[in-house]
């Protein structure tokens, strides 16, 4: 299995007596979209910032990209792309000449078709020659993502990358970001959308209070969380023999369907289960919890912001 | 390390160029050390002619008090506004979060940004150098004849050691104001305080020295003290100006002094900008 690209080790971050960021220890593997998903002030931005050398952290440790906080950390975030919070760009300065700024400063500045090429990326093409400060919030946050895109990093961070587009900008930059993490980058990503990460990511860490809740992969995740739908020929009988399966957490009954809490890749075994005691299955049908409940359910009541969305 | 230092400053003066403020500095230089300088000179000729006067219009003489001129009026402030809006605006914009995060290195990313203000600084004392020489021709041929008793009392030799004291001169202020500014993370606080530092300091000195002859020790270790020293011709001895300019250290204290606050806050700096957490704005 590959190294994995970032890995922290009780990533601790202090602010007097907050503690912003507590024992972090996270993996995230090569290639892909990561998801840092968590309510406000959880630590997302503070251990994006720890990561890129903004913020010391005050205890524990990471390796990124290979190398370590100390030595080497530099020569790391010369392949990492990054986009912080707001995008923070020279205001009198074009989009071009932010995007050739950022260029010379990684060490490859004159590279103009590189420029024209992220250019026509986030769709500013037109507005290149245009003073950022002209700029709306939305073309501000696409140029961010240009910037972070300057030198073709193999990873990018990206925080709340979606921040201030419109519906159809947001949808873009999402495929953007699916895109970039299925040609061998690996992104990690805050968002503000929790569909927006069930879209997108591949793996997600849930934070809350600093701490780590969940991380894993989305979809094994999201499974072993998952149900079994299911309506037979003699439905009580079913609930009894399903009850005594010591891998199934429980059975309701809902409009004359029965609910098994299950795994969905193991209704094999449960038809099985059924036929051995003469009951047949009439219909089966797995049911997928939503990143949305799975995420209010882990994080309980840490989840003070609006259902569908984490800040 | 230099090379990547070197390339930063490059990308700087990229940025730096497309500004207004530093072509508005440099114009208000200009301005400033030809009215006040050469101008105010021949103005003055004219209406009473002496031999200290004419000298003044001639070369090389011009050239050594344009950068006096500079240096000893509006040059401290200029540099201060100057050094405080570069390094400032980075914490307004929020600039320095993308650039720090791209890898550039702390220490020589203000490294960069300080050798180009001193750099620009150099090139600016050219452009006076060079418009007061024009300048200088003009007014010593309107101005005629020199007076009885004449002489230029300037070689050319002073003229490339008034420029490298005027360069260093203002190595302390542009050090001053970027501490100021790094700590404060704001170019308007790093500019009051600088501002203030550098008029409190001065005026200080002389309240210091007026109070008692025993605070002459202390006086000699301030800031402002020994920039005026140092720019200065000469030592201490030779001037004739009264009994708080004798009190002024030789060149070569001055040149240890201010060195000394060069490192110091430099030094501090560097120190703060390299360990400080870079906050969202």
């Amino acid at each position: 299995m590959d190294e994995p690209v970032l890995e922290t080790q009780a990533l601790t971050k202090r602010y007097g007596s907050l503690l912003a960021v507590d024992g972090l220890s996270i993996q995230v593997p090569r290639g892909g979209v990561f998801g840092l998903l968590g309510p406000n002030g959880s630590g997302k931005t503070t251990t994006m910032s720890m990561l890129l050398g903004l913020v010391a952290p005050t205890s524990g440790t990471f390796r990124l990209l290979g190398h370590d906080p100390g030595r080497g950390h530099r020569e790391a975030l010369h392949h990492i792309g990054a986009l912080v919070e707001s995008p923070a760009l020279y205001p009198y300065l074009s989009g071009r000449e932010n995007l050739q700024y950022f260029q010379g400063i990684n060490g490859g500045g004159g590279d103009f078709k590189e420029i024209d090429r992220l250019l026509e990326m986030v769709g500013l093409a037109e507005r290149g020659r245009s003073l950022f400060s002209t700029y709306s919030l939305g073309m501000k946050q696409r140029l961010g993502i240009a910037c972070a895109l300057v030198g073709d990093p193999t990873m990018l961070i990206l925080d709340e990358p979606t921040n201030g587009l419109d519906p159809a900008g947001m949808a873009e930059v999402r495929e953007m970001i699916r895109r970039l993490g299925t040609e061998g980058r690996t992104v990690l990503l805050s968002s503000h959308l929790l569909h927006e990460v069930e879209q997108v990511c591949d793996h997600i860490a849930i934070l809350s209070r600093g701490r780590l809740i969940a991380q894993g992969a989305m979809r094994d995740l999201l499974q072993n969380r998952g149900a079994i739908r299911l309506t037979t020929t003699d439905n009580t009988k079913a609930a009894t023999i399903i009850s005594a399966l010591p891998w199934v957490a429980g059975v309701t009954m809902d409009n004359g369907y029965l609910v098994a809490e299950a795994p969905p890749e193991r209704s094999w075994e449960l038809t099985a289960a059924l036929s051995d005691q003469g009951v047949a299955v009439k219909e089966m049908a797995p049911v997928q919890v939503s990143l949305e409940s799975y995420f209010l359910e882990v994080t309980g009541s840490d989840g003070d912001s609006a259902p569908g969305e984490t800040s | 390390m230099m090379r990547h230092i070197l390339n930063l400053m490059r990308w700087e003066w990229f940025k730096l160029r497309k500004r207004w403020m530093p072509w508005i500095i440099l114009a208000v230089i200009l301005l400033y050390t030809q009215v006040f300088g050469v101008w105010s000179g021949f103005v003055f000729y004219r209406m009473s002619p002496s031999s200290e006067a004419y000298a003044g219009l001639k070369l090389p003489q011009g050239l050594v008090d344009s950068v006096t001129v500079v240096c000893s009026q509006v040059g401290v402030i200029l540099i201060i506004v100057l050094t405080a809006s570069v390094i400032g605006t980075e914490y307004r914009w929020g600039t320095i979060r993308p650039v720090l995060a791209k890898g550039t290195g702390r220490w020589q990313y203000l490294a960069s940004k300080v050798l180009l203000i001193w750099l620009l600084v150099v090139g600016a004392l050219l452009v006076v150098m060079a418009a007061s020489a024009i300048s200088s021709l003009i007014a010593g041929a309107l101005a005629g004849g020199a007076p009885e008793g004449a002489s230029i009392s300037a070689r050319w030799v002073d003229v490339p050691i008034a420029f490298g004291k005027a360069s260093f001169f203002l190595l302390p202020y542009i050090a001053l104001a970027t501490f100021s500014t790094v700590l404060t993370t704001s170019s308007a606080a790093g500019m009051a305080i600088s501002v203030v530092l550098y008029l409190a300091d001065t005026a200080a000195a002389f309240a210091f020295l007026e109070i008692s002859r025993r605070l002459e020790t202390a006086v000699s270790y301030m800031l402002g003290w020994n920039a005026g020293a140092w720019i200065t011709m000469g030592d201490a001895g030779a001037t004739d100006a009264g009994d708080i300019l004798n009190a002024l250290p030789s060149a070569t204290h001055a040149f240890l002094v201010l060195t000394a606050y060069i490192l110091l806050l430099g030094g501090l700096a560097l120190w703060l900008f390299q360990r400080r957490d870079v906050a969202a704005k």
